[in-house]
């Protein structure tokens, strides 16, 4: 799902000041030449290596993201608190979902890290049978199928505060679900699916629960293996499980103290957490996964700003957080986009540096419904001809400093999956502003570099505009980015820029994330909300929790992502395809599928910006997960 | 004065009642659905009703109006849909550590531009005066994020002397017992605000020791000491009271910077972050609490006025 929602708080300032604080540091004589080459600021891309001797015990620091403190705990989380905070940060260090995603870097489950074994599906695809591992709840009852229906119980009657629920999608497409015995679920659905896309997009969004949970006050005894007539087992007792939970997981100064929250299955336990976001983990010693932590403490500090945390780096030393002294360091950070040129420094104080990307694909957004510009953003052509004006390689150099990957189709080549094909790296649409001319020209417009193109022979036929578009029109667009991210200021100012040999005027309106996610919606021709034509939100789409890179979320007529209004009836069958072929035909679907939208432009394609993070000198263990979750569990210092 | 005192809270009452309408009001003209903002693009009508009925946004303008100002008189501000914590607890958790640092910085400020001022202005045109005036207008010029930018460059990253955050307690009292970490953000709040400070300062004890009842005290073989003190203090200070009035919301809001650059979590921050993200109960709530603190400090110069100047009197 995207994420551009969830930019940090304050992204805004963090600009300004970010840029301040390159120049200070340019003349403090601080600033270190900088990596260029697409794809890497300087960073491995892989785990690092441990050249000293493996010790256990040691408190890792993590730096959060500037502004989004965890604050919520239950697994089954809404929209507004949907965060990477909240869920990779919090909720799966304490709850383990069901299935482990990002093996060793990679997009795939990690089976040994999961309680769940791979599933199996039969009767033409429309029965899933999952079996349990033996996984221990702190509290001393086994994670069982019971827990798994609970979690399907509560999503049944919750479904609107779920933040993945798609109507249709999980768990509506599930008729009915039981529990084989104590370690076997069995859900029957109500079609044939691509197991591929039903384990990787439908069952990724399962957390079993703890019996211990299921109960609707704290009055109440925590119930016991043995007990009937649980709430959850009716529609209405769950939505009141789930009103006592959303109302326990209110009370954020509560939750290392509270009996619910503390009963958990994960590899650690929460002992603190103030109400800026300091978070102090403690091995969970019950924990039956394989990776037992090795760390004597997890703290997880909070930042105001990007700027204040690159500070931190640079002094190398932070307050630490509450109860924390003044010379503990960042164990895990990360470099600000406006500060990656410094990346050669940070080496230089010894930190390790490391390229995270996650899987996604990054774009900007026409508006297709827009009454003035819709009719040209329709044409393929143009599209092509907008598409040559971006200059991916340019940017990643220019702007991202090198971190940031070209994008030319919806599933991304790296990281490393199995699901691109071969013309994932390659780009149909190069920059070339003559390409874009020729396509303009050709198709009846008279291109005026410098000056504003207009349509000099309208008509629906060849050579000519297209459907809609009127004699003399001018194709002047006003594109809407989000302030706060230095790479999207340069990208979109380029963008202008070029646009501008070819007679294309675009107005840029830099605003406020907020008002970027308040007004880039799906719309109709009619309405006043269609009045944006082109924008983005400043990041991209990341396949989380839906981790099968297949289109219905976000390119299938109506589909809720489907902000841009994009409708291609093709386009929506090869989607249909990509979720309900077998497994023997899901990836020639999925490929159909995305040579279809690399080239059929339902929007434009731009870098994917990624992360640099900086690991101190003796941290080991840390391997990016393509879906941005943590496991302190693997990290260990060594005394080299 | 009494009666004086319950017209300006009661003129307070109105004009925070008018601030929080304009904010409202200014709120509702941004286009789009709120709730689209805050849920996503992925969210589904039935979810975007129900985030709209539980937050009463499916009611009128007026009636969303009536029932914040309503909960606002009973005492409550709110509740953050973004950061799951009341507006009050917000509230309460971070107006003490912000009191702290801007309180601590707006006394040393004072402590130092006041003394400064005066020695400027009775040591006019001369090098005292010269290089203070240099400085000053050094250090007014130059922004607040800039200043503590220099500031964690040279003692944090270059020399190790001071850590580069501000303490990161999460109680007043520990924040205090981190003294080291309050040197750089104090410093950087109250440097900028001496330069500020000294120069209203110097200005008003200028025209003071021109006036006749200085030069009648002088002539009357008063010690110097005792004429700076007596008669060119306390009458400067009347104009320099005002800047202090003012100086109370900033105290709420004139931190951001610092908050911002010193990894410090305050009310300038929290109300800036909620602006940009549409938090529109954090924005209410924190307008609320400036408006009252904005009038009230303004109430409290005037009383002041009282105090300094016996002619001053309110009826």
């Amino acid at each position: 799902m995207r994420r551009t929602v969830m930019l940090p708080r304050g992204a805004r300032g963090r600009r300004v000041l970010g840029v301040l604080v390159l120049v200070v540091f340019g003349a403090l004589g601080l600033v270190a030449c900088s990596s260029s080459r697409p794809g890497s600021a300087g960073g491995t891309s892989g785990s690092t290596t441990a050249p000293g001797v493996p010790i256990d015990g040691g408190t890792a620091y993590f730096a959060e993201q500037p502004e989004t403190p965890p604050d919520y705990i239950f697994p089954l989380i809404s929209s507004n608190l949907f965060t990477v905070a909240n869920t990779a940060d919090l909720q799966t260090l304490l709850y383990e979902p069901l299935y482990w995603f990002g093996d060793k870097g990679s997009t795939a489950i990690d089976y040994p890290l999961s309680i769940g074994n791979a599933p199996v599906y039969s009767d033409h695809n429309t029965v899933v049978t999952i079996t349990l591992k033996h996984y221990l709840w702190s509290d001393g009852e086994t994670v069982s199928a019971r827990d798994v229906l609970f979690w399907i119980h509560l999503l049944k009657a919750n479904a609107d505060d779920w933040a993945s629920y798609v109507p249709g999608g999980f768990p509506d497409n599930v008729t009915w679900a039981r529990a084989l015995n104590a370690t076997t679920v069995q859900l029957h659905l109500n079609a044939s699916y691509n197991p591929l896309w039903y384990t990787y997009n439908e069952l990724s969004q399962i957390t079993p629960l703890p019996l211990a949970w299921d109960r609707t006050s704290l009055a109440a005894p925590a119930p016991s293996t043995g007990d009937t007539d649980l709430p959850d087992t009716t529609p209405a007792g769950a939505r009141a499980v789930y009103d006592f939970l959303n109302g326990q997981a209110k009370d954020v100064a509560s939750y290392p103290s509270n009996p619910i929250w503390s009963v958990v299955d994960g590899a650690w336990k929460l002992v603190g957490l103030t109400t800026d976001g300091t978070a102090t983990f403690v091995p969970d010693r019950t924990f039956s996964g394989p990776n037992k932590p090795r760390l004597a403490k997890f703290v997880e500090l909070p930042f105001t700003s990007a700027a204040a945390e690159f500070l931190v780096l640079r002094a190398g030393a932070s307050t630490g957080g509450s109860g924390s002294s003044s010379s503990d360091a960042i164990s895990v950070g990360y470099v600000p986009d406006n500060d990656v040129p410094q990346s050669s420094a940070l080496r230089a104080q010894g930190y390790q540096l490391v390229d995270w990307y996650p899987f996604q694909f990054d774009y900007f957004e026409p508006n297709f419904n827009n009454p003035t510009v819709g009719p040209i953003l329709r044409q393929w052509y143009f599209r092509q001809a907008f598409q040559h004006l971006v200059d991916q390689l340019g940017w990643i150099h220019a702007y991202y400093g090198g971190l940031g990957l070209p994008t030319y189709g919806p599933v991304p080549a790296s990281p490393s999956n199995p699901y691109a094909d071969a013309n994932a790296s390659v780009n149909p649409y190069p920059f070339s502003v003559p390409a874009a001319k020729s396509l303009l020209v050709a198709h009846g417009w008279d291109v005026i570099p410098n000056g504003l193109t207009t349509c000099a022979r309208a008509g629906t036929g060849a050579g000519e505009c297209g459907k809609g578009i009127r004699l003399g029109e001018g194709l002047n667009f006003t594109l809407m980015y989000p302030s706060g991210l230095s790479y999207t200021d340069g990208s979109m100012i380029d963008l202008q820029s070029v646009a501008k040999e070819v007679g294309i005027e675009i107005a840029l309106k830099e605003v406020t994330a907020g008002t970027i996610a308040q007004t880039i919606d799906s719309c109709s021709p009619g309405e006043a909300a269609c009045s944006w034509e082109l924008g983005q939100y400043g990041a991209g789409w990341v396949f989380e929790p839906d981790h099968y890179p297949s289109g219905e979320e976000i390119f299938e007529t109506g589909a809720l992502g489907n902000v841009s209004n994009y409708s291609n009836p093709t386009s929506d069958k090869l989607i249909v395809a990509t979720t309900k072929t077998s497994s023997a035909g899901a990836q020639a679907a999925l490929d159909a599928y995305q040579n279809q939208i690399r080239l059929e432009l339902p929007n434009f394609w731009q870098p994917s910006p990624g992360t640099l993070v900086t690991l101190s000198s003796n941290l080991h263990g840390f391997v990016p997960n393509a879906y941005g979750f943590i496991s302190p569990e693997e990290w260990y210092f060594t005394n080299g | 004065m009494i009666g004086y005192v319950l017209r300006r809270l009661a003129q307070a009452v109105v004009v925070v009642l008018g601030v929080t309408v304009l904010v409202f009001l200014l709120e509702h003209l941004i286009p789009g659905s709120l709730a689209r903002a805050i849920l996503g693009p992925r969210a589904s009508q039935a979810e975007i009703a129900a985030f709209d009925r539980a937050n009463g946004l499916d009611r009128p303008l007026v009636v969303q109006y009536f029932t914040f100002a309503s909960h606002v008189l009973h005492g409550n501000l709110g509740y953050s849909y973004r950061l799951n914590v009341s507006v009050d607890s917000l509230v309460v958790h971070e107006m003490p550590n912000d009191l702290i640092l801007v309180g601590s910085a707006l006394v040393l400020a004072f402590m130092i531009a006041i003394p400064l001022g005066v020695a400027q202005a009775v040591r006019r045109n001369r090098a005292l005066d010269h290089a203070a005036t240099g400085v000053a207008f050094l250090l007014y010029s130059m922004p607040s994020y800039w200043l503590g930018l220099l500031l964690i460059g040279g003692l944090a990253i270059g020399v190790h002397v001071f850590p580069p955050e501000a303490p990161q307690a999460a109680t007043p009292a520990g924040v205090l017992a981190d003294p080291r970490a309050l040197v750089l953000p104090i410093a950087t709040l109250t440097l900028v605000n001496v330069a500020l400070f000294s120069r209203y300062m110097r200005s008003s004890a200028v025209d003071t020791l021109a006036q006749d009842y200085v030069r009648v005290a002088r002539s009357k073989g008063l010690p110097e000491r005792a004429v700076l003190v007596r008669h060119v203090l306390r009458n400067s200070l009347v104009s320099v009271v005002t800047l202090v009035g003012l100086s109370i919301p900033a105290v709420l809001t004139s931190g951001l910077v610092v908050e911002y650059v010193f990894n410090f979590p305050g009310i300038g921050l929290t109300y800036y972050n909620a602006a940009v993200n549409a938090d529109y109960p954090v924005e209410l709530g924190i307008t609320v609490v400036v408006g009252l603190a904005t009038v009230l400090g303004s109430l409290l110069a005037d009383l002041a006025y009282a105090v300094l100047d016996p002619r001053v009197r309110y009826g």
